[in-house]
């Protein structure tokens, strides 16, 4: 192994102090006496629950949308790609709070998808648990499909070229060679996506509105709380990060194996 | 931190400069100035009594709006203002303020549609049915508190975390009810009473509280008659 120049080392030292002292902050002020009592109430375990659900179903449909997304721009050469690979990750850039106008405009009962799904269908997207699913999707998709293109475009096509010559059709290549070889980056766009989803709060108040056990998930009850009952905020945050633990440290080396 | 020490470092590079003005000119006296922070239901009744202010005293006045809860907890970790204006007087309690004046402005509560929901007729038991889209303030905001005062368990479809918020879903058409200030029905020509409704309290109540200087003058100035004719002119109750 070569070693690690100093400057280096002093660098990323730093950059690790700095990430890590918020959370340092955060557990210094947690109210550890009353933790089991806040903990326990309604307005946190349905907050749990939901983001769980929230954040666990828009990656679903970001897993089964994501893919064939990220094949398309990896592997078509159309001169409007650039343009549709920048329109797949505006959300990225987009303030989420512009996110959800922007949704509001879109599938709210006065925009121009949502009226017609309320007049046909009698659906109402807003307020909804599936209303706060569909803004997690449009903000955590970019991660996924990021991760998955860059990964189509690294494989080498060569396999899929023998395979072809052996005869094999372009699905049974695509789900038995293909997509085999990209599953770690699958894996790691899903991690990265489901994250997103489980801390989306800007999209979602704007879009969802705030309903304890519809759409109040864990970010929206942890704002809320930080002005009217600041420990029960820092209780929230700490489920946050213990749920986030537990989900992504095991994953971790899924997508970067450990030397 | 650094923006404090960069402030100290303005005003005193100001200083030096008013110190040069005066002995080379005799230029007027160095400005005075305020923070004022206000509640967000206060934005255009404020802004409005600001200007009288400045223009009486000549102090140069800074205002920051937000939501009465957001500024308290903003104060309790440090910000620095000489007037902190709240629609609950309970939220001055923890903070260190000498001079507090209550309840020179209230403002009522009321139910409102979108305007070109002209042909949809309400009525209050509306509020408690679940084929109505309805928002309203969430709990523990100010707004939120009177509403469960004035119009008891609504079933709302969103809590939320402003009465601007709640005001912006009305005049979008996203709900077909909300619950708002009687001042924002006066600033917002897409909104209108959901029915004819009598503007009774329960009501929010203002307060102000003030660091000592020229922030009481500025409490003192709520209390005059120029700014009673300014909070009436925008819909407050006195």
């Amino acid at each position: 192994m070569n070693r690690i120049p100093k400057t280096i080392v002093l660098i990323a030292t730093i950059a690790i102090l700095f990430l890590m002292s918020p959370l340092i902050g955060l557990l210094q002020r947690m109210p550890w006496s009353g933790l089991t009592n806040l903990l326990g109430s309604d307005i946190i375990l349905d907050a749990f629950l939901l983001s769980l659900f929230v954040s666990f179903s828009a990656a679903l449909v970001v897993f089964i949308f994501g893919i064939p997304i990220a094949w398309v721009l990896a592997r078509s050469n159309f001169s409007f790609m650039k343009l549709l690979r920048s329109v797949v990750l505006l959300p990225m850039v987009l303030p989420p709070v512009v996110g959800g106008t922007a949704l509001l405009f879109a599938f709210g009962r006065q925009g121009f998808l949502g009226k017609w799904l309320n007049d046909w269908f009698g659906l109402t997207l807003p307020f909804t648990t599936a209303g706060s699913v569909v803004a997690a999707v449009f903000v955590s998709f970019p991660f996924f499909i990021v991760a998955v293109e860059s990964a189509f475009r690294s494989i080498n096509e060569d396999l899929e070229r023998t395979a072809e010559t052996l005869g094999a059709s372009s699905s049974k290549i695509f789900l038995k060679i293909t997509l085999p070889r990209i599953f770690p980056s699958i894996l790691a766009g899903l991690a990265l996506s489901w994250a997103r989803a489980l801390g989306e709060f800007g999209a979602t108040i704007t879009f969802a509105g705030n309903m304890p056990g519809e759409t109040q998930t864990l970010p929206l009850a942890i704002f809320l709380a930080l002005e009217t009952n600041p420990e029960a905020a820092l209780a929230l945050s700490l489920v946050m990060i213990v749920t986030s633990l537990a989900i992504l440290v095991p994953f971790r080396d899924q997508w970067l194996p450990s030397r | 931190m650094w923006l404090s020490n960069a402030r100290k470092a303005l005003n005193k590079t100001f200083s030096i400069l008013v110190i040069f003005c005066l002995a080379s000119f005799g230029c007027s006296k160095e400005e005075k100035e305020i923070n004022v922070y206000a509640a967000s239901s206060l934005t255009e009744a404020i802004s409005a009594v600001i200007k009288n202010y400045e223009e009486i005293y000549e102090v140069k006045t800074k205002v920051v709006f937000a939501g009465s809860n957001h500024l308290a907890a903003q104060l309790r970790d440090g910000a620095d203002a000489d007037v902190f204006i709240t629609a609950n007087a309970a939220l001055i309690e923890d903070l260190d303020f000498q001079e507090i004046l209550e309840g020179f402005a209230y403002n009522s509560l009321i139910a409102v549609k979108p305007v070109e929901f002209v042909n949809k007729i309400f009525e209050p038991n509306d509020l408690n049915r679940d084929e109505n889209l309805i928002a309203i303030c969430s709990e523990g905001v100010p707004c939120g508190d009177t509403t469960k005062a004035k119009f008891g368990n609504v079933k709302a479809d969103t809590y939320e975390m402003s009465v601007k918020a709640v005001l912006a879903r009305v005049a979008s058409m996203e709900v077909d009810l909300g619950i708002v200030y009687l001042t924002d029905l006066q600033n917002e020509p897409k909104v209108t009473a959901a029915w004819p409704q009598e503007i009774t309290c329960p009501c929010v109540s203002y307060a102000a509280a003030s660091k000592g200087g020229e922030g009481n003058d500025f409490i003192d100035f709520l209390d005059s008659d120029t700014a009673e004719e300014i909070f009436s002119k925008y819909g407050f109750s006195l």
